[in-house]
């Protein structure tokens, strides 16, 4: 054989190489590159929620004319979602409910008024022509994008048009008719032990955090702003979920004005922490751009690069990640965010001079893809912000006491597994579960243990 | 009251000198004693129990608010006047009228305990504290008369009336959660706001009176039940309805006894100890502590939902204020406001009721305002004494949350079915053409070589010139996103004609109209589907008109689109005051967003 050169032996390199492996620890195991897909489907654009309402489906033609005018489309594979059954619809939500969306149009309507009001249909979530194509089109985009990560022919699926979080089990409510979300986590569940949802709308995850408020297997987190009868009202720092899924929902409730640098800032504080503890297997990640400055209903004051740096975050943890849409109600803006966000995903850095397109006239006069933060007083004190992130931290750690839960050893600091380590202990996890059930019902169990544990923390 | 009125009569016999107790049960009908054996009429309890009602009957029936606190009454030496005593002496000698026109007042101010020369003051104070509960209570005796005969029957068998009693129970506790409903739906009904509001003033008043311990708690809820039935039962004397509840309050009395009793030593070998609320179930009403705790059940449950309710009355008011909002978009609003309680039963109950409350604002906010200030303060006033979980609360119950299969540890086999349909990249290659590719996520240039740049014209060389390399790019999936729809292109099928018709339209149909707009839109141009025309909307109507800002109100750009800002825009910065408009939207409050820039 040839003779290997004397560089390669010589004991600096060998120093290198350990010293090298010592401080890349799996997660420096990048992946050469990313195969993403896109779901879009071209029918949206005719959807109209009707005069007035601010939910314009057509943001979604924007953005994905904006996309195509980066020339994103070159880094990707686009897919058009197949239209979800009724039956994958009714794997969360009733039948009955389905089953009236697809049977209700604005014509026949008024001989409904009782299962209007039944399933919250009506002024906030008018019936209108498409309706239920409509479900089917974002719901279908959920669901396949969910299972492409589980057939891991892609690392990453997007699905602007998704992220509907507020639709309940049996109603409609707040411009969502179908949780696509819970859909598309149902499915990654049954090729995951754990999911971790993450909410970044301005309005609280409440569809979704109610749907998954009695297990461990999904833990919800959801920023949002909460107070002065805010939408939908519900997301105290205090829900943490019940029964088996106490402490899997946090919640980080905010105030008006929240800027770039302490949403960041908390937002990868306690993100960095969940993941470490809650080692889940797979990441939903809900952009709603509604929390944006200068939305037309949201209070926040994020930039886009704000806004983006949070979805910059989470595709470092290298988790199969399903990215959604949600809300978002200025629609240039939300068209340049999730462009921001696809170039993210896809590691394209993208110019600030909007190309030109059909829509330019949208975003001039400037034609810049970034727009600034915004100016609304941050009412979100330091203390304020520090005392909402202890609650939640002191949450988190009642995760590692709870006997029920038995994670595999915890990790040491900041140590996020590459390996697929869904294969290796959930199993005895979930008999644990199992066994538990068995024993004792579940309500005195938990408090007892929960008392225990604050004893301990405390 | 039957309760009262034994004790009223109870005392007459007393002081007569302890009848047989069989003959007590006879004379009145239908009476267990539930107090001591040992009972007098000077004993502490009573006349503490007698203080308490006459505040709250004082307050509550006659509105004496102010009397109700001066208890017990003075005399101008400072002498406090018992008027438990002297009730019982006046009764003794058949009653205010009688003893005037007899000229007895001498006599019972003896009696009383006090000074005979101070007769007049303690007709006075007779007058002023009891005559009103006297004749009360007589009209309550009269009613009762017509009950004796029945009555009489029942009092054989006092294991028979125990159970009965229970029945009774059960009817009061389904009633009052029929009145909570009544409550809710009927608001405006202004006696029935009253009442319960009075009620729970009245609660609350004495509670604070008294001491927060628990026990005493326990009494004084029982205490304004009684006084709750009480009021209900003066509405039916008064409407001469069905006396079918008239012996309800006796069972009150029962029950209160019994907490008196607890109250008073709750060590008490004679209480025992309660079961576990899980078991409760396998005892009979006729426990009186299981009555009592039912009671506090349902009284508690029946705040929460009442105070839901208020609250989410109240929250409406202030949220439509317009100093709080500049917005103003929906009254409609508070629909999404739900109370949510935790419990199923309650649940169905609660959700309801927003909106019927809803709807009532809508159409006299204005009245509610006034209203909804006191409920408010009703409010304010309840939570200083319970400390209610105000909070919307999450749902729980197979009806919210998602079924999730267990873990087994091995992934389901992969479903290759419905992973979507690849539009791009293409999946042959459709063109030999060299395309000129920029680089991928490439910017605008600063300078593109025209003769006038950022001319019009040169805009729209530049998008037409970007649209045709992506036609060409693109190959079928261009059509499959629907570019070929996309921008000004749509408006390639329209005459010029179509198209001005089409401003006019949407100009004069203000879309604050609501959806008005959209059916005279589609009534003009039968030929074309709707998808056409709102793809025109979006790409042509809208674009221009946002063209048109960019050009002539480039700092006075309303990003938000449609429709009625815009329109009102387009006419010189008129901002539309949204008050009216009817359709409910997301509710914020940073309202008027320039675009941002």
């Amino acid at each position: 054989m040839e003779q290997v050169p004397s560089f390669l032996t010589s004991p600096n390199l060998v120093q290198l190489v350990s010293s090298l492996t010592l401080h890349c620890p799996p997660i420096a195991k990048m992946r050469s590159k990313d195969r993403i897909s896109y779901f879009y489907d071209g029918d949206v654009g005719s959807v109209y929620f009707g005069p007035n309402h601010p939910m314009k489906p057509h943001r979604l033609c924007m953005t994905h004319h904006l996309v195509l005018s980066y020339e994103l489309h070159n880094k990707m594979e686009i897919y058009r979602p197949h239209k979800a059954y009724p039956v994958e619809l009714a794997q969360f939500h009733s039948a009955d409910y389905v089953e009236f969306l697809h049977r209700i149009t604005p014509d026949t309507q008024y001989l409904f008024s009782h299962e209007l009001a039944k399933y919250n249909l009506g002024e906030d979530c008018p019936v209108f022509e498409n309706l239920f194509e409509f479900c089917q089109i974002y719901a279908g985009g959920t669901i396949d994008a969910a299972r492409r990560l589980n057939n891991q022919v892609c690392d990453i699926a997007i699905n602007w048009a998704g992220g509907l979080h507020h639709a309940k089990k049996c109603e409609a409510s707040g411009f969502c008719y179908i949780n696509d979300l819970v859909l598309g986590i149902l499915e990654l569940l049954k090729h995951h032990p754990r999911v971790l949802y993450i909410d970044i709308d301005v309005h609280h995850g409440d569809g979704v955090e109610e749907a998954f408020y009695f297990t461990d297997r999904v833990m919800t987190v959801s920023f949002h702003k909460y107070g002065d009868m805010f939408f939908p009202g519900t997301g105290d720092v205090k829900e943490i979920g019940e029964r088996e899924g106490k402490f899997y929902a946090i919640n980080v409730p905010l105030k008006d004005g929240i800027d770039d640098t302490s949403f960041n800032r908390l937002f990868k504080t306690i993100i960095s922490k969940v993941v470490e503890t809650y080692l889940p297997g797979a990441i939903v990640l809900q952009c709603g751009a509604d929390s944006l400055a200068g939305d037309r209903l949201g209070c926040f004051n994020l930039s886009i690069d704000g806004h983006a740096e949070c979805v910059r975050f989470v595709k470092k943890f290298n988790l199969p990640l399903l990215v959604t849409g949600g809300g978002g109600y200025t629609k240039e803006n939300v068209a340049r965010c999730w462009t921001v966000e696809t170039g993210v995903l896809l590691d394209t850095e993208l110019p600030n001079e909007i190309p030109d397109n059909e829509y330019i006239k949208y975003f001039a006069p400037e034609c810049a893809l970034r727009i600034p933060s915004g100016h609304i007083e941050n009412l979100n004190s330091k203390s304020y912000i520090s005392t909402i992130k202890m609650q939640v931290l002191e949450n988190l750690r009642s995760i590692q006491h709870a006997p029920s839960v038995q994670m595999q050893e915890v990790p040491p600091d900041f140590y996020i597994p590459d390996f697929d380590e869904d294969e290796q202990n959930p199993d005895e996890r979930i008999d644990q579960h199992t066994r538990d059930k068995q024993i004792q019902r579940d309500d005195e169990y938990y408090e007892g243990d929960n008392d225990n544990d604050h004893m301990d923390v405390g | 009251m039957a309760g009262w009125s034994k004790l009223a009569d109870g005392s007459v016999v007393d002081c007569v000198k302890r009848v047989p107790e069989q003959e007590i049960l006879k004379s009145n009908g239908f009476e267990v004693d539930p107090l001591p054996k040992d009972f007098e009429p000077e004993s502490e309890e009573i006349r503490r129990w007698f203080y308490q009602f006459l505040r709250v009957f004082l307050k509550e029936i006659c509105g004496r608010e102010n009397l109700g606190n001066l208890l017990p009454p003075m005399l101008g030496d400072a002498q406090t006047v018992d008027l438990f005593k002297l009730f019982l002496v006046v009764r003794e000698r058949g009653g205010y009228k009688a003893v005037s026109k007899n000229g007895l007042w001498e006599l019972v101010a003896k009696e009383s305990g006090l000074e005979s020369c101070r007769s007049s003051s303690v007709k006075l104070v007779y007058f002023r504290y009891l005559d009103v509960l006297e004749r009360w209570l007589e009209r309550v005796a009269d009613d009762r008369a017509n009950l004796k005969s029945k009555s009489s029957d029942i009092s054989s068998s006092l294991s028979e009336y125990l159970m009965e009693l229970g029945a009774e129970f059960k009817g009061v506790l389904s009633n009052s959660k029929e009145k909570v409903k009544e409550y809710l739906h009927l608001e405006e009904s202004n006696c029935l706001l009253n009442t319960e509001g009075d009620l729970y003033l009245s609660r609350n008043d004495v509670v604070m009176a008294v001491d927060s311990d628990e026990e005493s708690m326990k009494v004084d809820s029982t205490n304004s039940h009684v006084d709750n039935s009480d009021v209900a039962n003066l509405y039916d004397v008064e409407n001469k309805r069905s006396s079918s509840r008239k012996r309800k309050p006796d069972s009150m009395w029962k029950m209160l006894g019994w907490v008196i009793g607890i109250g008073k030593d709750p060590c008490d070998p004679l209480v025992g100890s309660l079961p576990e609320k899980g078991k409760w179930k396998s005892y009979g009403n006729d426990n009186l502590w299981k009555q009592v705790l039912s009671y506090r059940e349902a009284v508690f449950s029946k705040r929460h939902a009442d105070s839901n309710a208020e609250q989410l009355g109240w929250q409406k008011i202030q949220k439509m204020h317009p100093s709080m909002y500049d917005d103003h978009i929906g009254s409609g609003y508070n629909l999404r406001e739900r109370g949510k309680l935790v419990s199923g039963d309650t649940t169905t109950q609660s959700r309801d009721c927003p909106r019927a409350l809803s709807f009532g604002a809508q159409n006299d906010s204005d009245k509610r305002g006034v209203k909804n200030h006191e409920q408010k303060e009703l409010l304010q006033t309840t939570y200083s004494v319970f400390d209610y979980e105000v909070e919307k609360q999450i749902p729980i119950g197979p009806a919210f949350q998602v079924e999730i299969p267990e873990w087994t540890g091995l992934p389901y086999e992969n479903d290759t079915k419905w992973l979507g349909t690849r539009v791009w990249p293409l999946e042959k290659v459709e063109h030999r053409i060299l395309i000129e590719r920029d680089r991928i996520g490439k910017g605008r240039q600063d300078s593109c070589g025209c003769q006038f740049q950022d001319s019009f014209e040169c805009v729209r060389f530049h998008i037409a010139e970007k649209r045709y390399k992506l036609k060409i790019e693109l190959g079928s999936a261009f059509h499959n996103w629907k570019i070929d729809k996309m921008g000004e292109e749509a408006a390639l099928s329209w005459t010029e004609e179509e198209q001005k018709n089409f401003e006019t339209i949407v100009r004069l149909n203000s879309p604050s109209a609501d959806k008005r707009l959209w059916n005279v839109i589609f009534k003009c141009y039968p030929t074309k589907s709707r998808e056409e025309l709102l793809s025109y909307y979006f790409n042509v109507y809208h674009l221009r008109r946002r063209a048109h800002q960019n050009r002539f109100t480039p700092d006075d750009v309303d990003s938000e689109d449609d429709e009625e800002l815009e329109s009102g825009l387009a006419t010189k910065g008129f901002m539309h005051e949204t008050m009216e408009s009817t359709s409910s939207i997301f509710h914020s409050p940073n309202k008027k967003h320039k675009k941002s820039r």
